[in-house]
């Protein structure tokens, strides 16, 4: 491997110190703007690379060390703590605390289910600890939350949650997510592409999903798009899956979320051969290693950087009745179901 | 002081207590106010004595901060032109903020990137918002680490780069929608030949999956691309051979190009637009941005100032999406089907 550049190194050539030189490459005020530029431009010459390692502790150290403390938020569960909703939300809540926290928040959490409070004595709770910002998790919400007095909040929720308000929401890029497995799928020679939809996915996430899905026939012509989705019900047996992949015969699946790998034995599918089989969003743990786009910490980071912005918008007292959509794009995994 | 009060969000007296260190404030609204005070460069001006507030009009040369925006093209070319309603709408959102916008022409010159850079660290400028355009490796090697940045432009620059935009694919389904209410029975997609590939799948993927979706619906008639300057009569015989009584256009077509046929809206056809920058002075129906987005890249950049934040080259970007509203002009009937019936659907 070759040797690395060191600081020490530009410093010579540039006949300054090392100090300079490692303000330079901060781009630091405390040197002039011609010296910096002179020292980034042989920095680049040299072809110095700094250690991702090293600065991103540094950068973390300085982050929390000079971080004021910035506001108190809330994480509010409409379900109990063991059920599957609050489950499945877990990871992004834990992601969205790291972050908050790294902003300069303080976070803590409610379990607002089965009516406990009534929403004014929920929203007298929250303004007494000094909650400024909301986070809302996934499940059923009573509909007597609809009276709560959201504007008085900078509040944010995950695609799930839909309480009809002008909430700022945070999902995964569905979209995005069929385009880059579309042009993953381009490797391979297969043209049938058949879909799977749960039964309760998001009429919002649905619509994504299958404008995706059409657009990009429409740009392959060479593709069938003879296929329905099909629609998966949880816990349901392998029949109406055996006969629909019978009457359609895909060569390649797309399943919006990850499925046991055992109903797909059942209904005699296999994968990688004869059939390949590629996952939209994984973001719970999965019998099977499948191919696909997990979204892992981004969903949690980007909604904490989100609720940090609406806090300060809140703040600025500035008007915001337009709900906005944010997308997060999730990392893709190679598995053993798309095959090589 | 009154401004940098707004900024903070407190009043102006709350501001000069935790600038002198008052024990009456808290000490974490304090120490936020004393990092918002260092962050925008404020000082309490010493001389700003009685004596001295007769001559307020004259002001002292501290510079305000400021927040840059980056364009692609010339000032004359059509992308720019089209984007100037928003950074109009930005520059006065962005002030309130405290921030003055300083602007920045790229064009082809093979050293912009580098000049830019150096006008911002000249001018100490950490903002930077970037403009539509075909942006391609016009900024290569710009050190995004160093800056909070936000792109307008919806085609990636930087994977790692946060873009605001407008969310096209829901504005698709709006005017359809409102189009269906208003009795199109039928509706054609016609979208300018040069639009960016993204925004062209979000447009023709709602526009199928849309028609999909209907009970009993025969297959799409094929998106018609229209160029700026050719002849009408291709167009008129693709709306006819589909038998089409409503026109979706992704943006603006000038009137002269259905009139040349003798097309009227909306007797012989209704006709929508999905995306309308601003809301001045046009007549047709369809879906407006306005306010939206000029707003939106404000408030994100401002954060990204208020809490420190750079481009994390590590991750990969967001997109922020804005949602239009409906605009009812004179190309579109009346609706069909009363408010409740609407409601419904």
């Amino acid at each position: 491997m070759k040797q690395r550049v060191s600081q020490k190194q530009i410093a010579e050539a540039c006949q300054v110190s090392v100090a300079t030189v490692s303000y330079a490459l901060r781009n630091s005020r405390h040197i002039s703007v011609s010296t910096r530029e002179q020292i980034q431009k042989v920095a680049h010459e040299l072809g110095y690379r700094p250690d991702p390692s090293l600065s991103s502790l540094a950068a973390k150290k300085r982050r929390s060390g000079q971080t004021p403390f910035y506001a108190s938020v809330g994480v509010l569960h409409p379900n109990p703590k063991s059920s599957r909703a609050t489950q499945l939300f877990n990871i992004h809540s834990r992601h969205f605390k790291e972050k908050m926290e790294d902003l300069g928040c303080s976070v803590s959490e409610f379990q607002v289910d089965s009516n406990r409070y009534r929403p004014e004595r929920l929203a007298q709770i929250l303004r007494t600890r000094g909650i400024r910002g909301i986070l809302l998790g996934w499940g059923q919400w009573p509909d007597s939350i609809r009276s709560f007095p959201w504007h008085e909040f900078a509040v944010i929720s995950t695609e799930r949650t839909d309480l009809g308000y002008a909430i700022d929401k945070v999902s995964m890029n569905h979209f995005h997510a069929l385009d880059s497995i579309f042009d993953r799928l381009d490797a391979f020679p297969e043209s049938r592409y058949g879909l799977i939809l749960h039964d309760d996915c998001p009429a919002k996430t649905e619509s994504h999903i299958m404008g995706a899905y059409h657009a990009n026939l429409y740009e392959r012509k060479n593709l069938e798009s003879d296929i329905p989705p099909y629609r998966y019900k949880l816990n349901e047996g392998p029949t109406r899956l055996r006969a629909w992949y019978q009457a359609h015969k895909p060569d390649v699946i797309i399943s919006h979320r990850a499925i046991e790998a055992s109903l797909f034995q059942d209904a005699g599918i296999t994968f990688p051969a004869p059939t390949r089989l590629v996952i939209i969003e994984i973001d719970e743990a999965t019998d099977l290693e499948f191919s696909g786009i997990y979204t892992e910490a981004t969903l949690g980071q980007t909604t904490a950087q989100l609720l940090a912005r609406k806090m300060r918008t809140h703040e600025m007292k500035r008007e915001s009745n337009r709900a906005e959509l944010t997308l997060v794009n999730g990392i893709w995994h190679d598995g053993v179901s798309l095959g090589s | 002081m009154k401004e940098f009060a707004a900024i903070c969000g407190v009043s102006p007296a709350t501001v000069s207590y935790a600038l002198r260190n008052d024990s009456r404030i808290s000490e974490p609204v304090r120490e936020r106010i004393q990092s918002k005070a260092r962050e925008v460069n404020y000082r309490p001006d010493s001389s700003n004595s009685a004596l001295v507030r007769y001559r307020k009009q004259i002001h002292t040369d501290v510079q305000r901060p400021s927040v840059a925006i980056a364009y692609a093209h010339p000032p004359a070319s059509r992308r720019t032109k089209l984007f100037q309603v928003h950074v109009n709408r930005f520059r006065q959102s962005i002030q309130q903020y405290g921030y003055d916008l300083k602007e920045y022409y790229i064009g082809n010159q093979a050293d912009g990137g580098a000049k830019l850079l150096h006008q911002m660290r000249v001018n100490d400028t950490q903002g930077l918002v970037l403009a539509w355009g075909q942006w391609e490796q016009k900024l290569n090697e710009f050190p995004w680490q160093e800056f909070a940045v936000a792109s307008a432009e919806r085609n990636q620059i930087h994977p790692a780069i946060d873009r605001v935009s407008v969310n096209h694919f829901n504005a698709t389904e709006v005017a359809i929608q409102a189009l269906e209410v208003r009795g199109a029975r039928r509706i054609g997609l016609v979208c300018h030949h040069d639009l960016p590939l993204r925004v062209k799948k979000n447009i023709v993927g709602a526009y199928i999956q849309h028609i999909y979706k209907k009970e009993g619906h025969s297959p799409p008639a094929p998106p018609y691309f229209y160029k700026i300057g050719a002849p009408t009569q291709p167009f008129e015989k693709w709306r006819t051979k589909h038998q089409l009584d409503a026109i979706l256009a992704h943006r603006q077509i000038d009137f002269s190009f259905f009139n040349e046929q003798g097309l009227r809206f909306p007797q012989d056809s209704q006709y929508a637009v999905i995306e309308i920058d601003d809301n001045n002075a046009h007549e047709e129906s369809g879906v407006v941005i306005d306010a939206g987005l000029g707003d939106a890249l404000a408030e994100v950049i401002a954060a990204k100032l208020h809490y420190g934040e750079r481009v994390d080259l590590q991750r990969q970007g967001d997109l922020i999406l804005i949602n239009g509203q409906w605009r009812e002009g004179i190309t579109t009937h009346p609706p069909e089907k009363s408010s409740t019936e609407i409601a419904s659907l």
